[in-house]
């Protein structure tokens, strides 16, 4: 039998298969990942530390293969049912596999460029096969291109090498859905070409025919990001805004990350992103406003939500009390009418509390004659409400 | 795209008073509630505390908000409104946000002007002065509208902004009525025949354009029987000097010779000019020829008339008015009516003069300079003309006051002339009208009441000032048989009482506690009886006091003045009927109680007494007590009250010390208390303050420790003895120890002897403090229940002739905010003195003695000389056994030291009183050393007066040498003297 180091890599896989084969009862669960490698790991020989790497890749790999049951040739089914324990695990697993592919010191030194094409070779061809809303190995497939390019100089010859390679790809005849892969990694390797243009475009196009998954658009985006690339970022990021209308919220957390980030080093995007992002998500919106100290719109916003401070925590108003204090009065003076206006115990109770809250402001305002002239208004005008005035003594807003 | 996450449309009406009044439509065309709307409209709106403050109008099923006047146009210019909300505007609401940003600035600007229709209909409103403006108001504003409903309410709306934002405080308003006075005019008749420009320049909000202004001028008749003469005169702006007369004609043309510059004004403004003058002044002024219509004769009425009603309503019209240059004097001089005393009520200086005294006068009636006798006065009258002409200047006379100067003079008849008192009391009051402005003040306030004045005769007038000032007070040599030196102050206040004694007018000696009231009324009792010596009757003076220091009395006055006989009038022994009044004629001073006073009140009545002191007359504080009551009917020739505080609670105190010294002087109680005291105490009315205070200060003689002048005299440690009697119980104990003892002393030798000796003087000094010492009863704790703490409390103290007394003194030195320490040798007398000063002060009262720790002592030390700790937690008593606390102390927070009991050794007492008296000590130090009279205290006080008698060495720090006295001299020293304790 051959040894490890002289295989390829499809005989890796099969060695891996062997390995494991005594654990195809085992329930696929986290258990299930420390069973898998520790069978497989002890297979390797003293390796070199790039080879070591790859080696590990695809050990970790053929489990990820293992848990999400396809075979390197089959197609995963759609719309499979996946356990929580498998879910919980392939999420480990991917930790996992993120954390190989991150550079290290051990990139450089001797490069492979076979075991390097192989790979990229095996992986392309799980990407390709998968579809639908979950993709395992797409990412994978993008990291080894951002990361583990064997000589950068040549790097540019290789994406181009590998877009053509796409191309022809996915002008054969095949279904809809794996055509899908295909054409993101085609965008792909445009991004890592800096042909933005093109790559947006065929995002773009992607976005319009098929639903364009937002993870696929992070994925360039964070390799933008850690560029330091922030002018070509932010031109990612006003064309990318349309593509996530309708996503999820997480998604579009993860994607708005990414503009918080632009607009820390160039503020005069902030005007590019307000009003698209109240379009895709007030509540994002608001919380954005918090995050970029726009203290006046943020209670703007909830003034015009009719929202009830007490939805909210103290702890959410302190920085606005720190830095635009006159900002709350509106926000609790109407709060305060509101509750008086509920003509109950309770309702006036919170109303004094607010009140007190609005004393304090005017104190730290240095405008205690307006507040003077507000509570002594307020206690005749309500001087008939003999519960708000007793609440008001309690408060010993009044005497 | 946008952020906004509803759309709202408002609507928005005006009213004619300016207010806006919206309501909201959103996106699914429902109307909107009005907080909901208010809410969101104006949630930037500060004014409005954000839209809290602005009402909600329910008509017709729509909740209409109302945005004040005062705020539309504001608000409108702001347009601060929420963006997250897409508005839209109604029509008058669109047109309003149009318009109100350059209404807004035009307010800015200062640019506005007041409005002639709103003044010509009795209003001041502001309109906007931009004609170009206008133009584009009147375009905005739809045109269909025939009632012109908007544009009034935007008029109104910008008046409004007008005023709050420029005529909003108090002075912004002032200016304007200030410097604007003719907008306020409430008689619009001076608006009469001006167009809207000529009415701005009217009332000086544009400069006049003209080179002259028209006046009216009052000509004075030449002669006597002229008339006087009313003229219309133009005068040149430039040169004020420049006067053109003018006239009239009935059709309002002018006619007369100006420069020719001024032809084209004068002509086209001649016909107002008449208008405006008929809206003043009455038609009988427009009866001259039809060419010259104001040429009509005036009398000395219409002149009268013209001067003091037309001229100035024409001035508030605008109108410039010429009158005689004495016009001014003269109306300002009202009448004054003077009760002239007559010189001839001369008497000689030294007879007993007395309030109710009748002094004779004239009256006089003085207008401004001139002086008139009651008849010329009359004969002015008989003349029934307001202006009339007397020693050839003008008088103006008023009807009114001529009514209430007749009415003044018929309400005192002066057959029986004017009593002292009313004249004292005239002057006083009138005495203020020194300075001219007061005066003037004093006009326009009661305008038509007229003061009764008093002239005094010189020697009235010499009595006067002497009153009022210290330094006219004849000095009178201090009576020989004084056995003191009296210091400066004292010997003034002894000069003053005998000063007033000879008017028979009464006193009130209220020197601070510790100058030495006393000493000034022995010297004032020494002075009369000297005095009194050729006299054929002699009367005795009758002093009343409190009981507990009639002792203190009876020693000082045989100290001070031995050569006067004092008679106690006190305790059961006291004579009564035939035998008390051949007794006093033996006396020159009778001592009786407030409380014997009030017993025996026929018997004291029967005498008239050559002078009554109180001491202590706050005593008589309440006027409805039988004992205020009784000492205020007693008769005497002088009334001299003596008290450290005259006013304790209340003004009507004042008046009952006053009422006994004076009787009659402030009025009845019930007419005292409508005059002052509701007034200063409740209004805190201040003119009635001086008025009270210019009545009393004559009679009442207050100097305060702090004054420099005192100071000055004082010595920087006043030592004084207080003396105190026994109560019954206590000298009973007093006489069952001592009597105790003698027994003893027969069978009793060596050691034993000494034993019983030392423990029969520290029995007697305690029951010289506080019987309950011996007796050891158990003293009440402070846990009893209130009311019963007091009486418990009370009684403890009516047991004590020493506690009552401390406790008086240390009161009134606690109301001078000062505080004291006291000295005591026993441990449960500075317990049961804690106790009940602690009660009856209700503050924090500390006591240090031998089992105080370290730590208690510095703490104790450190809050009594603390000036942070809040008042009820400051203690401002602090009782210390004169062991434990005598000596390393500093404790000069106090400025007073009471040593309850004595000390064989007055070193030892000095070291203690140092411990206030040190360095650091910025105030007098005041000693008070309390003796018992008639006890074994008194007896060891005289030998430590007498040093000479014993040797230093004999009277030690300890009372050892007591012991070795024979039986004979131990009872010399014990025996309580009986003279005068209750028993």
């Amino acid at each position: 039998m051959k040894t490890i180091d002289t295989m390829n890599l499809t005989e890796w896989h099969t060695a891996f298969q062997a390995c494991t084969s005594a654990l195809s009862d085992h329930i696929h669960n986290l258990d299930f990942i420390k069973a898998a490698l520790h069978v497989i790991l002890p297979i390797k020989p003293k390796l070199l530390p790039k080879e070591e790497r790859i080696f590990e890749l695809h050990a970790h790999l053929h489990v990820l293969i293992l848990l999400v049951n396809i075979s390197p040739t089959q197609a995963l089914r759609h719309g499979t049912f996946i356990g929580f324990h498998t879910y919980s695990a392939i999420t480990e697993m991917q930790q996992l596999i993120d954390s190989i592919l991150q550079p290290s010191d051990a990139d450089s030194g001797e490069n492979y460029p076979q075991l390097f094409d192989d790979s990229v070779a095996f992986i392309r061809k799980l990407m390709l096969l998968e579809s639908g809303e979950r993709a395992y190995f797409s990412h994978v497939y993008f990291r080894v291109w951002q990361y583990w390019l064997p000589s950068d100089q040549h790097a540019a010859a290789m994406y181009a090498k590998e877009l053509e390679l796409l191309q022809v790809i996915s002008d054969k005849p095949k279904s809809e859905e794996s055509r899908y892969p295909c054409l993101v990694a085609q965008a792909w390797m445009n991004s890592l070409l800096h042909r933005d243009s093109e790559a947006i475009s065929q995002f773009d196009k992607l976005n319009s025919s098929l639903q364009l998954r937002p993870a696929d658009l992070i994925l360039p985006l964070s390799a933008i990001s850690s560029a330091a690339e922030w002018e070509r970022l932010l031109e990612w990021l006003i064309k990318a805004t349309t593509w996530m209308q309708g996503k999820r919220l997480n998604s579009l957390e993860l994607f708005y990350t990414y503009w918080d980030q632009a607009i820390l080093h160039i503020p005069s995007a902030e005007q590019q992103m307000w009003e698209p992002l109240f379009q895709l998500s007030p509540s994002l919106y608001e919380k954005k406003l918090l995050v970029h100290g726009k203290w006046k719109l943020w209670i703007d916003f909830q003034i015009s939500m009719g929202t009830d401070p007490f939805q909210y925590k103290v702890s959410v108003f302190a920085p606005i009390e720190k830095n635009a204090p006159e900002l709350l009065l509106p926000f609790y003076h109407q709060a305060v009418e509101s509750y008086v206006l509920l003509k109950n115990r309770g309702g006036y109770k919170i109303a004094v509390k607010l009140l007190k809250r609005l004393a304090k402001l005017y104190k730290k305002l240095k405008n205690e004659p307006r507040w003077e002239a507000y509570i002594v208004a307020f206690a005749s005008r309500y001087s008939r409400l003999r519960a708000l005035q007793e609440e008001l003594r309690k408060g010993k807003l009044i005497t | 795209m946008s952020i906004a996450m509803k759309a709202i449309s408002v609507q928005v009406n005006l009213t004619t008073h300016g207010d806006a009044l919206l309501y909201g439509v959103d996106d699914r065309n429902d109307y909107l509630s009005g907080i909901s709307l208010k809410h969101r409209l104006f949630a930037w709106h500060e004014q409005s505390f954000y839209g809290t403050e602005l009402e909600i109008q329910l008509v017709q099923g729509v909740d209409l908000i109302l945005l004040p006047a005062e705020q539309v146009i504001p608000f409108f210019a702001e347009n601060n409104t929420l963006a997250h909300i897409a508005w839209t505007w109604g029509d008058h609401a669109q047109s309003l946000a149009k318009l109100a940003p350059l209404l807004a600035a035009e307010i800015q600007a200062w640019r506005y002007m007041p409005s002639f229709s709103a003044f010509r209909s009795g209003k001041l409103q502001w309109t906007w002065d931009n004609p170009s403006l206008h133009k584009q108001i009147v375009a905005e504003l739809p045109a269909d509208q025939d009632d012109s409903g908007l544009l009034d309410g935007l008029h109104a709306a910008f008046s409004a902004a007008v005023f709050d934002s420029c005529y909003s405080s108090e002075t912004e308003s002032a200016d304007l009525r200030r410097e604007y006075p003719l907008l306020f005019d409430k008689n619009h008749a001076s608006a009469a025949g001006l167009d809207a420009q000529a009415w701005l320049i009217a009332i000086g909000w544009k400069a006049d354009q003209a080179l002259f202004r028209p006046m009216l001028q009052l000509i004075e008749p030449q002669d006597v029987l002229d008339p006087w003469q009313l003229k219309l005169i133009l005068q040149d702006k430039l040169d004020p000097a420049v006067l053109v007369p003018v006239k009239l004609s009935a059709s309002g043309e002018a006619f007369g010779s100006w420069p020719a510059t001024w032809s084209a004004a004068v002509q086209e403004r001649s016909a107002g000019w008449l208008d405006q003058l008929r809206a003043c002044l009455s038609s009988e002024r427009f009866a001259g020829p039809p060419e010259d219509v104001l040429q009509a004769p005036l009398g000395n009425d219409a002149a009268w008339r013209f001067l003091a009603v037309d001229s100035p309503r024409l001035l508030a019209a605008g109108w410039q008015v010429l009158l005689p240059a004495w016009w001014e004097a003269a109306s300002r001089k009202k009448p004054k009516l003077r009760a002239k005393i007559s010189s001839r009520t001369e008497s000689s200086g030294e007879s007993l003069f007395g309030l109710d005294t009748l002094i004779d006068f004239d009256w006089r009636i003085a207008i401004g300079e001139t002086s008139l006798t009651e008849s010329e006065f009359n004969e002015l009258v008989d003349r029934n003309e307001r202006l009339v002409r007397f020693r050839g200047q003008w008088i103006s006379l008023d009807p009114a006051l001529l009514a209430q100067i007749r009415k003044a003079m018929a309400g005192i008849d002066r057959s029986q002339g004017l009593s002292f008192q009313d004249v004292l009391q005239l002057h006083l009051l009138g005495s203020s009208d020194d300075s001219e402005e007061n005066q003037e003040e004093q006009d326009t306030e009661q305008a038509q009441r007229i003061q009764l004045e008093v002239e005094l005769n010189e020697h009235l007038m010499r009595l006067v000032s002497q009153l009022s000032q210290r330094s006219e007070w004849p000095l009178l040599p201090v009576p020989s048989g004084l056995k003191a030196e009296l210091r400066a102050y004292q010997h003034e206040g002894f000069a003053w009482l005998s000063f007033l004694r000879r008017f028979g007018l009464g006193a009130c000696l209220a020197d601070d506690m510790g100058l030495g009231k006393t000493i000034q009324l022995i010297a004032y009792l020494l002075h009369l009886k000297e005095s009194n010596a050729q006299a054929k009757e002699r009367s005795p003076a009758l002093i009343i006091c409190p009981t507990s220091v009639l002792g203190n009395w009876q020693k000082e006055i045989s100290r001070f003045a031995p050569m006067l006989h004092v008679q106690l009038h006190y305790g059961s022994k006291r004579l009564e009927g035939a035998a008390f009044l051949e007794e006093i004629q033996q006396a020159d001073v009778i001592l009786t109680s407030f409380a014997t006073a009030t017993l025996d009140q026929e018997l004291l009545q029967k005498h008239t007494w050559a002078a009554i002191c109180l001491d202590e007359a706050q005593n008589i504080k309440n006027a409805q007590t039988k004992q205020s009551a009784a000492v205020r009917s007693l008769t005497s020739q002088h009334r001299i009250a003596m008290t450290g505080t005259p006013i304790e609670n209340r003004l009507s105190e004042l008046w009952s010390i006053y009422d006994f010294m004076n009787p009659g002087f402030l009025g009845t109680a019930h007419g005292f208390q409508q005059r002052f005291g509701n007034p200063i105490e409740k209004e805190h009315d201040k003119t009635r303050t001086a008025d009270l205070q210019k009545l009393v200060k004559p009679f009442m003689l207050r100097r305060k420790k702090k004054d420099p002048a005192i100071q000055l005299d004082l010595p920087d440690k006043n030592e004084m003895k207080t003396y105190i009697h026994l109560t019954a119980e206590q000298g009973a104990l007093y006489n069952q120890t001592v009597n105790q003892l003698m027994d003893r002393m027969q069978k009793l030798e060596g050691i034993e002897r000494k034993g019983a000796i030392l423990s029969a003087i520290m029995q007697l000094k305690q029951i010289c403090d506080h019987p309950v010492l011996l007796t050891k009863e158990p003293v009440p704790g402070v846990t009893v229940a209130n009311e019963d703490e007091q009486r418990v409390s009370d009684e403890l103290i009516n047991r004590s002739a020493k506690l009552e007394r401390l406790l008086a003194m240390v009161r009134e030195l606690r109301d001078e905010g000062e505080r004291c320490l006291i000295f005591t040798q026993y441990i449960g007398m500075g317990q049961l003195l804690q106790a009940v000063l602690a009660q009856e002060l209700q503050e924090p009262v500390l006591y240090l003695n031998g089992s105080t720790t370290k730590l208690a002592r510095d703490r104790m030390i450190d809050q009594f000389q603390s000036t942070s700790l809040p008042v009820e937690e400051q203690p401002n008593v602090f009782i210390l056994s004169i062991k434990a606390g005598g000596v390393g102390l500093n404790l000069t927070a106090a400025n007073h030291v009471f040593h309850f009991d004595r000390w064989w050794n007055p070193a030892v007492e000095n070291q203690a009183t140092d411990r206030a008296y040190r360095m650091g000590q910025s105030r007098d130090v005041q000693v008070h050393k309390f003796i018992s009279l008639g006890t074994l205290e008194e007896r060891i006080d005289e030998m430590l007066e007498n040093k000479q008698q014993l040797s230093e060495n004999v009277i030690s720090s300890s009372e050892g040498w007591i012991t070795e006295l024979s039986t004979e001299a131990l009872k010399e020293l014990f025996t309580l003297r009986q003279d005068w304790s209750q028993t």
